[in-house]
This record gives structure tokens, C-alpha cells and sequence, in this order.
């Protein structure tokens, strides 16, 4: 829900609005015999993700713009013969596919140019075909041109958000392990919870990646102390997933999952304190009012200790795999409280 | 990579399999069509775009998004007879759609592309000019006969082989965790090797494996080996954030010896890994894999106490025996993918090894 309410997330929904209601204007202006070809590539264009900077994502737009524009009139052009056509259409699509095999981040930008490929080489099945480069032109250049959108903050509105879905995923994470630990159907279903491990996993090393690569780019341009900034908050992220791959290890450390349910409510409310903090840094990160758990943190990982001294230690085949989470679980909370000591990095007016 | 490498490739297939299928949807479109539109090659391109695991079941979930984006877009039409409310109609469903899948970041391009499908069939077939519901059939019998030619020319064009396909996506994640492993115990460059075991485990993991539907026959074996895999590069996580909290320099000189020879050993294990999936066949090697861990514990013992009260007493001892156990656990989980290696003659590796 907060990334809803973002100004990223605002400024997507007004540019699509804007890319609607422009398309519709000039489709009341031209009248034009075949609108689709004004639609199609205004609205698909519209869906480009790519590119770090603002510079970089008009880049983007406008490039596969063009080879849309040409791949269309190439396509259009030789549909008057189905020999040439049919050949045309496998090299394109030979191009477009090995394009996006080779640099997996520009696939949605080839696939786009493919189907352009395909839908202008059957419009000898259309009614008529007047103008329609013009419109596919008219079409990319309003999608071009009401990127300017983002151009205000481009860089800090990339970079909160990732910032948040980043502690997100950690959180997510976190509650994943401790489903480990907690349900008792893990060791029969290995298979599953390790696979929902995967990909939570995999959600967080996204997002670390991508604002990995935000922030290298806007470094160029900052100042030594945003610079700064900037780099404490990857390298506490970085710390706080080796911690929870740390502390992950206890799942597997523990032969007899039956010693979980000795100390399942300690490691609940666990779970649930950590969250809190995930949601605390959150709200710190977004600027808004916060309660730093990080102290009902320590308590409850203060009753898993007496828990162990008391059961665990006697209770458990391999009481040292508690141990070692236990101290794992107090460098994580110190970590945490880290987060809420230090301020947000101050962001340039950077596109 | 050389000419066998790339035809033996997922990428190098599908680019063949894409364009033949898309080259014969075109032939058979343009001798009969039903709904005189693309959307027989449109389907043939659309449903092949799929990963190595699932082909099929992959293939027809977007055909059937495809079927129900016509569906949608056919009884829009029927029902809206104001073309401007037709256009914002359709706009909006378009938009909104696009924007769930913006919102549910981040996701690779493909992802992104494969998500938003039935916003672009919708897109497609809301505003081409024959767009009316007397072509709702005619448009799902092409989208079929394309998925058909999509799907066949997917199956029998270079058909995959999962054990090259997962040799070669497990290969770079063997390769950087061995470098990892490496900077951990040198103490150097540990982030940047970090970023590289993040970036292999994101690109070039074979998540296929665990895509519902995967072949039974197969899938517990890959996963067996994926989960091992995954578990090394949690255990390389922990040393690396065990080694950042700080260790006892004076007592991890006293245990330096040890823990190179037993981390040496385990980069030896890495190695024999990565040389079964390059080569296909095991390094024989001299080296025995239980003296040196007897050593370290040896050491271990000489340098600290071995009473886990004293232990829990003692964070400096603790973070120490920590990474020790954390070298351990590594050792015996390199042990078993090695010791799970198929080789040929129902040899088992060890054995291999061992001679």
C-alpha cells in the first residue's frame, strides 16, 4: 500500500492517463481512417521500463520507437509479396528474439518490436493502409514526450521505493524462515518451503541489484555525503541479509524439528518483533512518525535465551545450533537499530 | 562460447523454434485464416515464449489469456456501441492492468513482458479496425492453430536437454561461490565476490526446476542438487557476516593454518564440481577430506574451551566457533552433491574419486 501513494507510483498512473486522453485528443483532431496505428504504439511504448536515468529511459523509448517505425514500414512495405514477407518475418523475428535471449533486459523492448513486425506484415488483410507510419510516429512521440513526467526527482523517485521493496522483501524473508522453523510440516515438505525460500530470496536480490544500479549512476553526480549515505544503506541491506542467512542456518543445523515446539511461542513472538522493526524502518525511511522496537526485540530474544538455558539446552540434541541463532538473532537486532540512527540519504534534484 | 556451446543452448533454440514457428504460422495464415487477422502468427510468436522446464503448461495458460483477452475485448465491443466510451473503456482495463503488473516489481524483463500478455491481447484485439464480436471465434480458432504451431515447433525443433540447460546455469553460481569462498578466507575483496554470487543466483539459477508440472521423473534429483547449491551459498553468507561482526584476530591467527588447509580442501570440492559440469566426468584427486577437519577441531579445542557454557559466556569464543562450524557445515554439504554425482557404470563419485 505505501508504494501505492509514492510519487513514483502517482506519476505512473498520470502518465498513463496523459498518454489516454493525448491519444484521444489527436484521434478527435485527425480522424484518422486507422486509429489502432496511433494506439498501439503510443500505448505499448508506454510500458517501457528500461533505463536508470531519465536520459536513459527517453533513450530507450525513442530507440525502440524507431525500430518499431522502420521493422512496421519495412514489414508493410513487403506485404504485397508473401515470399519476401514470410522471410522478412522469420529474420525479424530471428533478430528481435536472439536480441532479447542475449541481453535479458531489453526482452520486453524486442518482443515489442517483434509484434510490430507481425501485425504490419498483415495489413494487406486491413481495409486500407493510408498514413500509418505517420500515426506509428505520432503515436511513439506522445509516449516520448510525456515521459517528462518523471523528469522532476527521476533518481530519488527510483530510489525510495526500491529502498522499501528491498526491506520488504527482507521482512518477507524473515517470515518464510521462521514458517521453517515453526510449521511442523517442513521436514516433510522440504521440498516446498525451500522453494518458497528461493524466491523470496530472489525478490530481495532484485531489488538490491536494481538499486545497486540507481545508485551507482546518480554517484556520479552527488555530493561526498549523499555518496556516502547512499553507500551505508546498500551495505547495511547487504549486512542484514547475510545476518538472515545466518540465522537461517538453524533449519538445517536441527535434525529433530520436534524441538521447535518446545520453544515455538519465543520464536513467534520473534517473528513478530522483527516485523515491527521491518515496519519501523520502514516508516523511517518514508519520513513518517515510528516506535523502535528494536527493544521488545531484545526482550523477546532475552525469553528464547532462558528458554534455552532452562529446556533447550537439556531438552535439545544439538543445543550449540540455539546457541549460535541466539547470537545470531542479537547481531541482527543490532543491526536494526542501526537503521533507525541514521538518516535517509539526502537526494539531488537528479534525472 | 564455442559453436557446440551455443547450439546446445536454451537461447540459441528457442531463437530457431520461435522463428520457424512464427515462419510456418505465416504460410498456413496466409492460405486460410478464419478471422482474416494476424492472430495465428500473433499466438504462434506469444506462446512460445516460455521457459525450458514447462513448455507446454506454460504455453497454454498465455494461449488461454489470449482466448479470454478476445473474449473480453469481443463482448466490449458488442456491448459499447459510443466509440469514445469504447476507447476509454478498453484504455482504462489496458492501463490499469499494466499498472498491477508496474506495481508488482521487480521482476526480469521477461517476467514483465509474460505478465502484461493479456493487456497487449487485450490491447490488440480491442482496437484493430475488423474488431466486432462475429470474429470472437474465428480469432480463438487462429489463436489455437497458432498455439498449436507454437507448441509443436517448441517441442520438436531442438528439443531441451535439462541436464546441458542446468549444467549451464549452475556452472557460474559453482565458479563464483568458489571465488567467494576464496575472499572470505583472504579476507579480500569479499563484497564485490558477494555481488557476483547475488548476480549468478539471480540470472542464472535454474529456476525452472521447481515450475509446477516439471518432469517427476527428474525434478527430485535437480532438486536435490538446487537445494544443496542454495545451502553452500547461505553457509558463504553466514562466514561473511560472522567475519564482518568482527572475529578475534589473536585467536584466528592461532587457527589460521587450519582453517585455510580445511577451506582449501572445500575450494578442491567446488572445483571437482564445477569440473563434473564443464567436462562431464569427475577430477580424480589425492586429497583426503577428514584429516584436515580433525586438525581444526584439534585446534579448536588447543585455543578454546570446549564447555558450551563457557562458550555462551564468551561472544569472542562463540563468534569463532560459529565460523568454525560454519567451515564444517560447509565440508559436509559439498560432500554430498560430490557424493551425489551421477557417473556412468553406476559408479558412485567417491569411488571415483577414491581410486
Amino acid at each position: 500500500m505505501d508504494l501505492l501513494f509514492s510519487p513514483l507510483s502517482i506519476k505512473r498512473i498520470a502518465y498513463l492517463a496523459l498518454v489516454v486522453l493525448t491519444v484521444y485528443a489527436v484521434i478527435l483532431i485527425l480522424h484518422p481512417p486507422q486509429a489502432c496505428w496511433l494506439i498501439w504504439p503510443a500505448f505499448l511504448l508506454s510500458l517501457v521500463l528500461v533505463g536508470d536515468s531519465f536520459r536513459r529511459r527517453l533513450t530507450a523509448i525513442l530507440i525502440t520507437g524507431a525500430a518499431i517505425a522502420l521493422a512496421s514500414f519495412a514489414a508493410a512495405d513487403l506485404s504485397s509479396d508473401p515470399f519476401f514477407l514470410s522471410f522478412y518475418l522469420l529474420f525479424a523475428t530471428i533478430i528481435c528474439v536472439a536480441a532479447g535471449q542475449i541481453f535479458p533486459a531489453i526482452f520486453t523492448e524486442a518482443c515489442l518490436v517483434n509484434l510490430f513486425v507481425i501485425l504490419a506484415g498483415s495489413i494487406n488483410t486491413l481495409p486500407s493502409k493510408p498514413g500509418y507510419l505517420e500515426l506509428i510516429c505520432i503515436g511513439i512521440a506522445i509516449a516520448g514526450l510525456l515521459q517528462i513526467v518523471f523528469y522532476p526527482y527521476f533518481i530519488r523517485n527510483e530510489l525510495k521505493p526500491y529502498l522499501l521493496i528491498s526491506l520488504r522483501s527482507l521482512s518477507a524473508l524473515n517470515k518464510e524462515i521462521f514458517t521453517c522453523f515453526l510449521d511442523a510440516e517442513y521436514s516433510s515438505n522440504l521440498y516446498l518451503y525451500e522453494r518458497r525460500l528461493h524466491f523470496r530470496k530472489k525478490d530481495f536480490l532484485y531489488a538490491i541489484c536494481r538499486l545497486r544500479e540507481i545508485t551507482q549512476l546518480a554517484e556520479k553526480r552527488l555530493s561526498p555525503a549523499e555518496k556516502e549515505s547512499h553507500e551505508w544503506w546498500l551495505v547495511q541491506l547487504d549486512a542484514l541479509f547475510t545476518n538472515i542467512m545466518d540465522y537461517a542456518e538453524l533449519r538445517r543445523r536441527v535434525t529433530d524439528y520436534n524441538t521447535f515446539s518446545v520453544c515455538s511461542d519465543e520464536l513467534r513472538n520473534i517473528e513478530s518483533e522483527i516485523e515491527e522493526c521491518f515496519e519501523a524502518v520502514i516508516q523511517h525511511v518514508k519520513n513518517k512518525k515510528y516506535i523502535a522496537y528494536s527493544d521488545q526485540l531484545n526482550t523477546k530474544i532475552n525469553h528464547l535465551e532462558d528458554n534455552y538455558h532452562h529446556v533447550l539446552e537439556v531438552a535439545s540434541p544439538e543445543p550449540f545450533a540455539f546457541l549460535l541463532f541466539i547470537q545470531s538473532l542479537n547481531a541482527f537486532s543490532e543491526k536494526l537499530k542501526a537503521l533507525y540512527a541514521h538518516d535517509l540519504p539526502v537526494s539531488s534534484h537528479l534525472s | 562460447m564455442s559453436k557446440q556451446g551455443i547450439k546446445k543452448s536454451f537461447s540459441f533454440r528457442q531463437t530457431v523454434s520461435i522463428a520457424v514457428s512464427v515462419y510456418i504460422a505465416f504460410m498456413i495464415q496466409y492460405v486460410y485464416t478464419f478471422s482474416s487477422e494476424y492472430w495465428m502468427v500473433l499466438s504462434a510468436f506469444l506462446v512460445s515464449q516460455t521457459t525450458c522446464g514447462t513448455p507446454l503448461r506454460q504455453g497454454m495458460i498465455i494461449f488461454l489469456n489470449m482466448a479470454a483477452a478476445i473474449i473480453v475485448s469481443s463482448l466490449l465491443v458488442m456491448s459499447v456501441n459510443h466509440a469514445g466510451i469504447l476507447y476509454f473503456l478498453c484504455a482504462i482495463i489496458f492501463m490499469t492492468y499494466s499498472y498491477w503488473v508496474f506495481m508488482n516489481r521487480p521482476q526480469s524483463s521477461k517476467m514483465y513482458f509474460i505478465s502484461l500478455l493479456f493487456a497487449i491481447s487485450f490491447l490488440i484485439a480491442s482496437f484493430s479496425p475488423n474488431a466486432s464480436f462475429d470474429m470472437m471465434s474465428g480469432r480463438i480458432f487462429d489463436a489455437g492453430i497458432g498455439a498449436f504451431i507454437g507448441l509443436s515447433c517448441g517441442t520438436l525443433i531442438f528439443s531441451v536437454k535439462w541436464d546441458a540447460e542446468f549444467s549451464s546455469g549452475i556452472l557460474p553460481i559453482l565458479t563464483a561461490m568458489h571465488e567467494y569462498a576464496g575472499a572470505i578466507v583472504d579476507d579480500r575483496n569479499i563484497a564485490e565476490k558477494r555481488q557476483r554470487v547475488e548476480n549468478a543466483l539471480l540470472t542464472m539459477y535454474p529456476s525452472w526446476i521447481y515450475e509446477t508440472g516439471f518432469n517427476r521423473g527428474l525434478r527430485s534429483g535437480f532438486r536435490f542438487f538446487l537445494i544443496h547449491v542454495e545451502r553452500v551459498s547461505e553457509v558463504l553468507f553466514s562466514m561473511d557476516d560472522i567475519r564482518a561482526r568482527g572475529l578475534d584476530r589473536q585467536l584466528m591467527r592461532t587457527l589460521q593454518t587450519s582453517i585455510e588447509n580445511v577451506m582449501d580442501r572445500n575450494q578442491e570440492l567446488l572445483s571437482i564440481l564445477s569440473a563434473y559440469f564443464m567436462q562431464g566426468k569427475i577430477t580424480p584427486t589425492r586429497s583426503d577430506f577428514t584429516s584436515d577437519i580433525a586438525e581444526l577441531e584439534k585446534a579448536v579445542h588447543r585455543a578454546m574451551p570446549d564447555n558450551i557454557s563457557i562458550l555462551s559466556a564468551s561472544p569472542m569464543f562463540l563468534l569463532v566457533t560459529a565460523f568454525v562450524r560454519d567451515i564444517k557445515d560447509l565440508r559436509g554439504l559439498l560432500l554430498q552433491l560430490v557424493a551425489a554425482l551421477p557417473v556412468k557404470d553406476g559408479v558412485q563419485a567417491f569411488q571415483e574419486i577414491k581410486a
